[in-house]
C-alpha cells in the first residue's frame, strides 16, 4: 500500500510539471490535439499508478514522451499554416447579418442546439442580438453583437425560448412556457411560411417571435399580447 | 518559445538515452546470465551441479535483477524468480531431471526478455 501512495504522489508531481511546461493552452481552451494528448496522459498516469507490475519509468517516460509530441506539434503548426489546419480545423462563421449559416452548422456536424447553447455561454440569447458568430478552432463561440440602441426596462427583459428546430416542434419547450402550438402554426401561416421550411422560431415572454427560415434572412414578427399560454 | 524548444530537445535526447541504456544494460546482463544458466544446464545434465554452486547462480541473478529492475516489467523477472526457486528446491531433492527442464525455461527467458526489448514493428504492435 505504501509502495502505491508514493507511486501516485510521483506520478502526481511528474503530471503537474509536465502540464506546468505544456503552457496554459492546456488549462483553458484547447485544440484537438491538446484535448488528445490530455486524455491520453491522464491515461497513462493511472496505469503505473495503481499497477505495481509496471515499473514507475514506463508512466514517467510515455508521460515525458507526450510532452515531445506536444512540443513538436506546436513547433510545426507555428511554422506550417496547412498543418495548423490539418489538426486544428478553421474557425467556421456560423451567424452573419443573414442569419444562421445551417450549411456551416451541418459541416461541423453540429445542430442548432448546440449554437443555441454556446451563444447562451457566451451571454447572447436571440440570434437577432449576434452580428456575426464563430466557432473557433478549440470550439468556443466569439460573437460580434449589434450595438443596443436603447436602454431595455426591466419589464422588456424576456427569454426568447427555441419553439422549433430544424423544422421540428419541441415538445418540452412548449410544454414547459405552456405553449399552444396551434396558436403558433396559426402565427406562422399569417406569415407566409410553414414549419418544415424552417430552421429556427423562437419566442419570448413579451410576443417577440423571431423566424427564420432554412435558407433565407431571418425576420421578427410581434404577436404581442396574443400569445396564448396553454 | 525557444526555452520550451530547449526543454522539450533535452527531454527527447534523456528519452533516447534512456531507452538505448536500457537496450544495453539489459542485453549484457542477460548475455551472461545466459552464459551462466547455459553451463549450468550443462552441469545439471551431467548431475554435477551442487546446492552451493546454484546459490553462487542465484545470488548473481538477485544482484542483476536489482539493475534490471528498473527498466523492465515486473512480470518479467517475477517468473525468473519463480523458476530459479523451483529450480533449487529440485537440485536439493536431487532431482536433476525436472531442474533441467527448469534450466531450459531459464535459459530461454534470458533471451525472450532482452530480445522483447528490440523495437522491430512487430514487438511494437
Amino acid at each position: 500500500m505504501l509502495t502505491v501512495i508514493i507511486r501516485a504522489i510521483i506520478i502526481f508531481v511528474v503530471l503537474l510539471v509536465v502540464i506546468r511546461m505544456m503552457g496554459k493552452r492546456q488549462i483553458g481552451e484547447m485544440e484537438p490535439f491538446e484535448l488528445t494528448i490530455t486524455l491520453v496522459i491522464a491515461e497513462l498516469a493511472c496505469i503505473p499508478m495503481a499497477d505495481k507490475s509496471v515499473p514507475l519509468t514506463f508512466g514517467i517516460v510515455s508521460i515525458l514522451t507526450m510532452y515531445v509530441v506536444h512540443q513538436l506539434i506546436i513547433l510545426l503548426t507555428r511554422r506550417s499554416k496547412k498543418l495548423q489546419n490539418v489538426l486544428s480545423g478553421t474557425p467556421v462563421i456560423v451567424i452573419d447579418k443573414n442569419g444562421i449559416k445551417y450549411q456551416a452548422l451541418k459541416s461541423m456536424n453540429m445542430q442548432v442546439y448546440d449554437l443555441l447553447q454556446a451563444m447562451r455561454t457566451a451571454g447572447y440569447f436571440s440570434v437577432d442580438e449576434v452580428a456575426y458568430a464563430v466557432f473557433e478552432t478549440n470550439g468556443q463561440l466569439s460573437v460580434i453583437p449589434y450595438p443596443k440602441t436603447k436602454q431595455v426596462n426591466e419589464d422588456e427583459v424576456a427569454l426568447p425560448v427555441p419553439v422549433l428546430v430544424d423544422g421540428e416542434w419541441s415538445p418540452q419547450d412548449l410544454k414547459y412556457y405552456s405553449l399552444e402550438k396551434s396558436f403558433l402554426e396559426e402565427a406562422l401561416s399569417r406569415n407566409g411560411v410553414r414549419a418544415e421550411e424552417l430552421l429556427l422560431v423562437t419566442i419570448d415572454d413579451n410576443g417577440k417571435m423571431l423566424i427564420h427560415p432554412k435558407d433565407k434572412k431571418y425576420f421578427v414578427v410581434n404577436i404581442g399580447g396574443e400569445v396564448h399560454y396553454g | 518559445m525557444v526555452k520550451q524548444i530547449v526543454a522539450a530537445a533535452v527531454i527527447f535526447l534523456l528519452l533516447v538515452g534512456l531507452g538505448l541504456t536500457e537496450m544495453f544494460v539489459v542485453r549484457d546482463n542477460f548475455s551472461a546470465l545466459e552464459k551462466e544458466f547455459t553451463e549450468m544446464a550443462v552441469k545439471i545434465q551431467e548431475k554435477t551441479l551442487t546446492e552451493e554452486e546454484y546459490n553462487l547462480i542465484w545470488e548473481d541473478w538477485k544482484k542483476r535483477r536489482e539493475t534490471v529492475e528498473f527498466f523492465l516489467n515486473h512480470t518479467d523477472f517475477a517468473e525468473m524468480d519463480f523458476r530459479m526457486a523451483e529450480c533449487h528446491a529440485y537440485i536439493k531433492q536431487g532431482n536433476y531431471q525436472d531442474a533441467a527442464a527448469q534450466a531450459d525455461v531459464l535459459t530461454e527467458l534470458t533471451r525472450h526478455i532482452p530480445h522483447l526489448l528490440i523495437p522491430t514493428p512487430e514487438h511494437i504492435l
